[in-house]
């Protein structure tokens, strides 16, 4: 995204040679507290809130204060602003921009197009694309796909729909087997604690072998191989929120439907259902 | 990859939030989207003193008329990203409605969020969402994205 399709431009401006007490009316007016010094459609400069507030810092005598307004009001924009400014042009990125702005401390930055004056941006309006970008309901991309692997046919299906999405849109692929945790299991109790250690390496490794033998063939795709032991669900929504997942891609079975349903249901990303060739959906609704 | 999706909304910011993911599915893939709104059939006039104030037609209308401009919005959009749209707004049973429309236009895939309001007549629920979920023969795609997410 660059700076000219966020940029305000119909901002009020005002000439070098007006007066600080124009300026102090016209930000009143508008609710702002910056104004771009504009000569002849060319920035000239910025007068700020801050500036005006330093012109009026003064030694003067007590008895003088009363004169001193009416001088500051007649002093000219001109003298009081800031020159050296920076700048954007309208093809900069939005994320130049942002670090630009983050270093100057101020709330905007002019965009100029060879010295002629076009808008300003200001923090708000990059914490509006901040918020899009944070907010999971403007993805950028399919960047990343889980796609949680049991071993079953139906789950192959769902495999083949996630992969040629991946390709498609050139994504990064995770493959993901949950197992329950083996402590859930009555019998873990009776397990010695040596031999437990081992089970669960085993299980483990059973999981790596499963992954592995449903991986497709590469060809130039990213896939990642996760085995991890949680709650059936939790597992799924973990790894998704952990690998930044845009999409979960799942077979739809009436068997373990509580189960599609509970991931829809808590998942941090949409989640597609596939159909699998191999079983007939179910007709009652 | 899927080329005709039918997209179940029911007016509400909620229902909305798969419309970005559809574009991105439809996006560069020649994707038709239709957007679809299933408004709950009107039953009584309005009666106002004994006398009917508005008709069920015209109360239809009236619904037909919100929800057409709220789809043809959207569609504009997604048109703007090249992505052919149409929109379509039935009234009846929402789930019934949905499979209809997405058998009789021959969709690859269903896409609908869970949540919904229900002012205005339209339902777009939970319960909607699971029994498409369960008997709709093609791939859906649902977007639960509890929007609770402080922004």
């Amino acid at each position: 995204m660059q700076v000219k399709t966020l940029m305000k431009t119909s901002l009020v401006t005002i000439d070098p040679t007006a007066t600080l007490a124009q300026a102090r009316e016209l930000m009143a007016a508008e609710g702002v507290r910056e104004l771009p010094v504009v000569r002849d459609a060319r920035l000239v400069g910025m007068l700020t809130d801050r500036d005006m507030r330093a012109a009026a810092a003064s030694t003067l005598p007590p008895l003088a204060r009363y004169e001193h307004p009416p001088l500051l009001d007649r002093m000219a924009v001109a003298e009081v602003m800031t020159q050296d400014i920076v700048t954007a042009g309208p093809d900069t990125p939005v994320r130049e921009a942002a670090c630009l702005l983050s270093g100057l401390g101020g709330s905007s930055l002019p965009v100029v197009d060879d010295g002629l004056f076009l808008g300003l941006v200001s923090t708000r309006e990059l914490l509006g694309v901040l918020a899009g970008v944070l907010d999971h309901r403007r993805p950028a991309g399919f960047s990343h796909i889980l796609i949680p692997i049991d071993g079953s046919p139906a789950g192959a299906d769902a495999l083949a729909a996630g992969v040629a999405l991946a390709r498609q849109h050139g994504s990064e692929m995770t493959m993901l087997h949950v197992l329950v945790p083996f402590g859930r299991y009555a019998v873990a109790e009776l397990v010695p604690a040596a031999l437990l250690t081992e089970l669960v390496a085993a299980r483990k490794a059973g999981a790596c072998r499963l992954l592995r033998k449903e991986m497709p063939p590469l060809e130039g795709l990213r896939i990642g191989l996760e085995a991890v032991e949680d709650d059936p669900v939790q597992g799924i929504v973990r790894v998704a929120a952990r690998i930044d997942a845009q999409l979960i891609v799942m077979a739809r079975r009436s068997r373990a439907r509580s189960l599609v349903e509970a991931v829809v249901r808590a998942a941090p990303c949409p989640v597609l259902l596939v159909d699998s060739g191999k079983e007939p959906p179910d007709a009652r609704a | 990859m899927y080329g005709r999706i039918l997209v179940a909304l029911d007016g509400s910011p909620p229902g909305e939030r798969i419309v970005p993911w559809v574009r991105l599915l439809a996006r560069g893939s020649g994707s038709v989207v239709r957007l679809l709104t299933v408004c709950r059939p009107v039953r009584e006039p309005i009666m106002a003193r004994g006398r009917a104030v508005a008709y069920v037609d015209q109360l239809e209308d009236r619904a037909r008329g919100h929800a057409l401009a709220y789809l043809q919005g959207l569609a504009a959009r997604l048109q703007e990203d090249g992505i052919p749209a149409a929109v379509e707004v039935r009234f009846g049973d929402p789930v019934e409605t949905i499979l209809t429309v997405a058998r009789d236009s021959a969709v690859d895939l269903i896409a609908m969020g869970t949540r919904g309001t229900r002012g205005l007549g339209r339902v777009l629920s939970p319960s909607v969402t699971r029994a498409i979920l369960t008997r709709a023969p093609l791939p859906v795609l649902v977007a639960r994205l509890r929007g609770q997410r402080a922004a």
